[in-house]
Formats: C-alpha cells, structure tokens, sequence
C-alpha cells in the first residue's frame, strides 16, 4: 500500500493505492488521524483503493470517531466497486457520505 | 520480556522502550553510577537456521562501529555480551522518536525542519566517513529525533568498515527503496552510497513521495538502476525549483557525478536554501476554523447583551435549516448552524419575563420546539439505520449525524421549553438500539452453526453494524446504556473466537475431511479471525493471562494461529507443485489464475505469524516458539526457493507476464521476511531480483 498526500487549498486529501489491510493500516491509521488533526478537513480519495478489510474499516472508523469529537470533515471520493460492497454490508456507507471525485467531496465540505 | 530489576552486564532493566520481532529495547541504568542507557537485546534462540549467523554478525558490528565513532548526532554503543542466552547491546539512551514514526504521524514537517535533519544527518555522515565508516542504510527509521528535533544516527549494523572483511562486494544489505544504484549493483560502495541514499530521503520529506517506487523488487530495482525521478517542484509545485538541482545531483545513477562528499553535499543544500528563501512563495491563507462546542453558561450569559435576532427570524432559521438536513443531507455546515442558532434561541428565552415582548419571544420558541418534527426524525433514523443482516441502498452517508440532528433538538426542547412526547420518543430509541443487541444472540448463534460453518464474513460485517449503533448510543447521551453493549460486543466476540477454537481442536483431534472443510473455510477468513481477536484485546493490557475476560478464547487462538499457518504454509507448496505439474503436462502456465489466492495465502500466513509471534508470552511457551519459527523459515524459504526455480523456467523472458506474477509473489516473501526479523532469507530475494535485472 502506498499513501499519497495531496493539498487543495485547507483540504488535505490522501490517496490509498493498493490494499488497505491489517498489515498496512498502522501506517494508515497514523497519517489519516495526523491529517485530521493538522487540517481539519480531508478527504481520502479511494480511486486506486483495491481492497478493503476489516482492520482497515476500523481504521475509518477511529478517525469517524475522531472526526466527530474535533468537529472535523472526513469524507470519502471515488470508491470503486469492489470496497463499496464492503461498505454496504458492514453498514459504513449509512455513516460516511461518499463522493464521486475528490472535487465533489471538498465541495462538500462548505 | 526482561522483568523490572533484571540483571544484565553492568545494567539494571528498567522500563521496555520497544519491542521488535526478534527482541526488545530496554531503559536501563548503570548500576555503578546510575547513569542511563538504551539496552537492546536479541533472543539468539528465536533466530531460524543461517539467519542466526547473519543477525549476530550484524549485532557486533553494530556494537563495534557504535563503541568507535563519538559524534553528538550519532548514537554511542557502550558496550555488549552475552547472558542467559540473551544477547545485548547497550547504548546511548536517546530521548525521542524515530523520524519513520514522526512521519507517520506528521504528514509533512514545515520545510526548515526538513532541511534542518537532513544538514545534521550529513553533518554525522560526514564524520562517520572520515572515519572510514560507511552507514549502508540511511533511512528513516535509523535517525532518531529528540524532542528539541536534533538528531541521533543509529543502527551501524550493516555498515561497511574501510579494510574490513566482514561485508564483502556482492552482499545487498540495506533497504533497497534507498539503495544506491552500485549497492544494488554490489559493487564496491563509498561514502556517494550514504549520499544517494540522503537524497532519497530529502526528496521523501520535500515531497511526500518516494523518488522510486514500483509494484515488484524487481521493478524497483529497474526504477534506481535506470529511471530519472521526477524534479520535487513538479511533484509538489509549493516546492522552491532550488531544491531540484541538489535533488539531481545527490540521485544522480553515476557516483562520479553525485556530491563527491557530505559537506559538499551541505552547501548545496544550504545555498539551495537561501535561493528559495529569496524567491517569494506564496502560501495559500489559512482559514481560521472556529471550533463549535456547545457554549459554557458564562458564555451564553456573554451572549445575552449581543444583538439576537427575533425570536421570528430565528424559528424562520431553524425550521429552513431542519427541512434541508431532512430532505437533502445533514452535514456538518449545517449541525454547526443550526448549533448557532439554538445557542440564541436558548439565551432569548433565558431573558428575564419583565418585558412583553420578550414573554412573546419566549412563548414564540416554545412553540417551535412543540412543533419538532422529532417523531419523523425518529421514524427517518429507525428505516436508515445499519441494522444487522439489513440492506442499506443508496445510504446518504449521514445516519449518525441524524442521530446527532435528533440529540441537539431534543435538548433544546429540554432548555427552551416542553417537546410533547420527546422523553418517549428518544427512550423508544434507545431501547431500539439495545434490542439490536439482544436479538443478535439469536443470529449469532446460527451463523456460527451453520452447517457451512461459522459465516465469519456476515458476523463480522455485522459486528461492525453493531459498532456502529453503539456510536449512535454514544450520540443520544446514552453513557450507560452504550457501555452494557460494549460489553455485549466482547461477550460475542469470545463466543465466536471459542467456536473457531473448537472448529480447529476438531479436526486436530479427528483429521475428519468433513472437519477439515471448515478450517478451510476459516483460512479464507483469517483477517476477519485477527480483527476479532484484537477486540478481544483491546481494552486489555498488553500481556494476554487467561484470567482476562476472552482470556482463554484468545489464549487457545494463539496456539491455533500456529496450526493454521501451517496448514497455509503447506497448502501453499502443494499450489506450487501443481502449478508446476500444470506447466510441465500442458505448456501453458497457470500462474494467472492463482496469483490472487496465492498473493492471499502468503499475507494470511504473514499475518498468522506476526500475530502469535507477537502475543506469545511465557518462558514455557518459548521453546515451542522458536521450534516454530524455525519450521515457518524452512517453509517459507521452500516456497521462495520454489518460485525462483519457476522463474528460470519461464523461459528467462524478462518482460513476460509470468515473470512479472512470479516477482509478485516474491516481493511479498521479502516484506515478510523483513517483518520477521529474517534478513538472510530476505537477502536472498533481494540478490535473485538484482541478477534478473542485471542479466540481460
């Protein structure tokens, strides 16, 4: 797995290639609750994400949790077929609002 | 794992620092004196077949190199020996991070850092190879960085000496995503190596991104040797073009052309700097968030002199922005608003009654929150919500923050006055939520009996289903309620880590084939066992007793993580050998189709090594341990020995899909012998994919 940063004005966003599971989603969990609490707003584009597990829903999960407590945005863009399946059955698309581009996703954030 | 007040050489252990795969950091303290130290030890018994030979000679050197070079940004070795089969270094205790971990948790450090750790790594290279001492392997998680963000280089351990014969030319040692392109080559290195590997990790910490970075080893290998990195300023166009020419130079492919010495290398770096410091950059205006916590009494009593809006105006507000959050989304703009305008609202009615008008204002916002549409809200939280088994279709993404729309009105329904029914209808919630809980039992039960087997996938997506209803119990204020479940949660979690025991217990005790297909079946699913094994643990302390709640669930997993690995690691060879029993009878190579389920295997035997590696504890269980790792080597090192025969059976076609496949898989080998603290076997990968890239 790799992680790619990017900056859009205040918005970082993080780009997920490859597989976000137990053996990389330490890496994850730090860069994703560091940007979190430098920027306050990010967006993890999931375009060139293949897969996603358990351990690395929880990780979104944590930063869900995070998100809510700083009064911070977390959102999702460009999920590919495969991980929003995971979505739809462990229930993570009812709480994260997922955008069809990184665009969309910032634009939501107001 | 040493106890407090342990002995060792002149030491007394005090606190564990850190702990990697084949032994621990300790805090110690010299007895003589009391002065302080790092103690690193190695459990020589853990250590599988030549590994051993290859992680002592490592641990010398570095005690030696460490013991000569004294330099205030290199980290010292006092002194080293051996002890009740432990093996230990002690150093300069050095109080910080390394810079590895800093990044992870940084994204990116202002740019003066940046170049403040890269001049103090050249400053302590530069005297390293006046002394004749070349690192090797320079990269972020051999510099430490103390709190006031001086530096301290360390793990001297596969640095090469000037006449000595312990490394000899043809070894590839270090890492290769800082490797220079002559160590990958293994040709004789110099002190431009140390260089090259620096500027890999200037450009990672100007840019965020690795100069070189591919797929495979082999792939990786090919990048270094022969491709030009993109200049940072095109990577990151925030990035000052001064830095570009350095970057060129230091990652130049021939040493001749690099910075011929560290200093050089400094003053271009430091010229770089105050070329960019007089160019103007313009940074993007930070905005400033303003943090939206519910206001404290004294503030609200602040706010009662400040302008308020009507109570009309208000109402007007609130109810526009209630509708929007229903009929569209509710998002976090609007929770914050709407937060706003309840703070008014609230205040407003605070006021004294002396004034007409104001009883108005006050009657007027009564009335409003009368008017909540909290049943419908309710009714809307009820049909989204992630139930467990339930499908969710086109989700908008905002269940919780609903909940969180329902919490913020139901209290100002509390301060500002009487919503009709609104106790009744938060409770029915809640105890809707709740009996989600309860029903689960039932579920449980029979996916974990089914006759399938357990349905980990289901159980899991809907624990997480679970762990999401209690975020919402969270979000009502419901503190009691939302622990009962958490301890549910665990409750099940031990019920299905115990069934997966006794699924494995039986078909050890039966060699069934019936039994066997449900250990297959668990094999399938083994991230979904771990993710619940550490609910298990988490919570706990890091020790697993069996006198813990899931104690003797998680202990027994342990054990039985071992048998599964096995049995991966031995379906693993059988795949290879068919693969290859394919190729020879029909030509073709089947390489293609079982590359995901093969790629798969060998995580889920990474992972079922890591995890037992990790949790074992106890003197007794040692032995067993090590007995173990020295048979998951041995099979391991027959499926990397396997793959790289099947490469030289592809033909020898360097750019043929079934090379590329094999690489994969080989890749994935080398990761795990790096997690596992093996660095013989991962050498080995390592120096295959160097002649498969230099043959041509």
């Amino acid at each position: 797995m790799d992680i790619q940063e990017q900056r859009q004005g205040n918005v970082i966003v993080l780009g997920l290639v490859g597989r976000l599971d137990s053996l990389s989603c330490r890496e994850f969990e730090g860069r994703l609750l560091g940007a979190l609490s430098e920027s306050g707003a990010v967006v993890v584009d999931c375009a060139a994400m293949e897969y996603i597990s358990s351990a690395g829903l929880r990780v979104l999960l944590v930063a869900a949790k995070q998100a809510r407590a700083a009064n911070s945005r977390l959102a999702l863009a460009a999920l590919r077929d495969n991980p929003r399946e995971v979505f739809d059955i462990s229930g993570f698309s009812a709480i994260f609002a997922i955008h069809p581009t990184v665009d969309a996703a910032i634009a939501s954030f107001g | 794992m040493l106890q407090t007040g342990y002995v060792l050489g002149a030491y007394r252990i005090e606190t564990l620092l850190g702990r990697g795969a084949m032994g621990a950091v300790y805090r110690g303290v010299r007895i003589a004196d009391g002065a302080l130290a790092a103690v690193k030890t190695l459990h020589a018994d853990l250590l599988a077949g030549g590994e051993r030979e290859a992680m002592l000679a490592r641990f010398h050197q570095e005690a030696q190199i460490g013991m000569r070079l004294r330099h205030p940004l290199i980290v010292r070795a006092y002194d080293c020996g051996e002890q009740d089969g432990l093996l230990y270094l002690t150093m300069e205790l050095v109080e910080g991070q390394e810079l590895g971990r800093l990044l992870t948790q940084q994204s990116a450090l202002p740019l003066g850092m940046n170049l403040a750790i890269i001049l103090q790594v050249l400053n302590a290279l530069a005297y390293a190879h006046r002394q004749g001492v070349i690192h090797r392997d320079i990269k972020p998680a051999n510099i430490m960085v103390r709190q006031d963000y001086t530096i301290a280089l360390t793990d001297f351990g596969i640095a090469h000496l000037s006449g000595s014969q312990l490394t000899q030319v043809g070894e590839l040692l270090g890492s290769p995503l800082y490797m220079a392109p002559e160590q990958l080559r293994g040709e004789p290195v110099d002190r431009r190596a140390d260089l090259f590997s620096t500027g890999v990790l200037l450009y990672f910490l100007l840019t965020q991104h690795k100069p070189f970075i591919a797929d495979s080893l082999a792939a990786l290998m090919q990048k270094i040797l022969h491709e030009e990195p993109l200049p940072p300023s095109v990577v990151r166009p925030a990035m000052p073009v001064a830095f570009d020419a350095v970057l060129r130079r230091a990652l130049a492919k021939q040493s001749e052309q690099r910075f011929s010495s560290a200093a050089e290398f400094a003053t271009a770096l430091r010229q770089a700097r105050t070329e960019a410091l007089n160019a103007t950059v313009i940074a993007p205006p930070t905005q400033n968030r303003r943090p939206t916590v519910p206001l404290s009494e004294s503030e609200i009593a602040d706010q009662a002199t400040r302008v308020i809006p009507t109570a009309e105006t208000l109402t007007g507000q609130m109810t526009a922005l209630v509708q929007e959050c229903l009929a569209e989304r509710v998002t976090g703009v609007r929770l914050e608003r709407l937060m706003e305008h309840l703070t008014m609202a609230s205040t407003l009615a605070k006021r004294g009654s002396s004034r007409d008008g104001e009883t108005a204002d006050r009657r007027r916002l009564q009335q409003w929150c009368a008017g909540l549409p909290l049943a419908a809200l309710a009714g809307q939280i009820q049909r989204d919500a992630p139930w467990p088994g339930r499908l969710l279709r086109e989700a908008r993404g905002d269940w919780l923050e609903l909940v969180r729309l329902f919490a913020l009105l139901y209290d100002a329904g509390r301060r500002i006055g009487a919503t009709p029914d609104a106790d009744a209808i938060r409770a029915r919630m809640i105890e809707e939520l709740i009996g989600a809980f309860l029903n689960y039992s039932n579920s449980l039960n029979q996916l974990l009996f089914s006759v399938d087997g357990p349905q980990l996938t289901r159980i899991s997506a809907d624990l997480m289903r679970l762990d999401l209803l209690q975020l919402a119990l969270e979000e009502l204020g419901a503190d009691a309620e939302a622990r009962h479940v958490r301890q549910t949660l665990l409750l099940f979690a031990n019920q299905i880590m115990s069934r997966v025991n006794a699924l494995i217990r039986q078909f050890l005790d039966s060699r069934d084939p019936l039994a066997r297909f449900d250990v297959a079946n668990l094999l399938v699913e083994v991230e979904e066992l771990i993710a619940l094994a550490e609910r298990l643990l988490e919570g706990s302390s890091a020790v697993v007793s069996t006198g813990q709640p899931g104690g003797v669930a998680m202990a027994g997993f342990i054990d039985n993580a071992r048998v599964l690995a096995e049995m991966l690691a031995d379906e693993l060879i059988q795949h290879l050998q068919q693969e290859h029993r394919g190729m020879v009878e029909t030509g073709q190579s089947a390489l293609r189709g079982g590359q995901a389920m093969f790629i798969g295997w060998l995580r889920q035997l990474g992972l079922l090594y890591r995890f037992a590696a990790h949790w074992q504890t106890g003197q007794a269980r040692m032995e067993a341990l090590r007995q173990w790792a020295e048979d998951m080597h041995r099979r391991l090192e027959e499926i990397a020995d396997a793959l790289l025969a099947a490469l030289h059976t592809t033909g020898g076609a360097k750019s043929s899909g079934a090379a590329d496949l094999l690489w994969t898989r080989l890749t994935v080998i080398a990761e795990l012998a790096e997690q596992f603290g093996w660095p013989e076997l991962r050498q080995r990968v390592l120096l295959a994919a160097r002649s498969w890239v230099l043959i041509d």
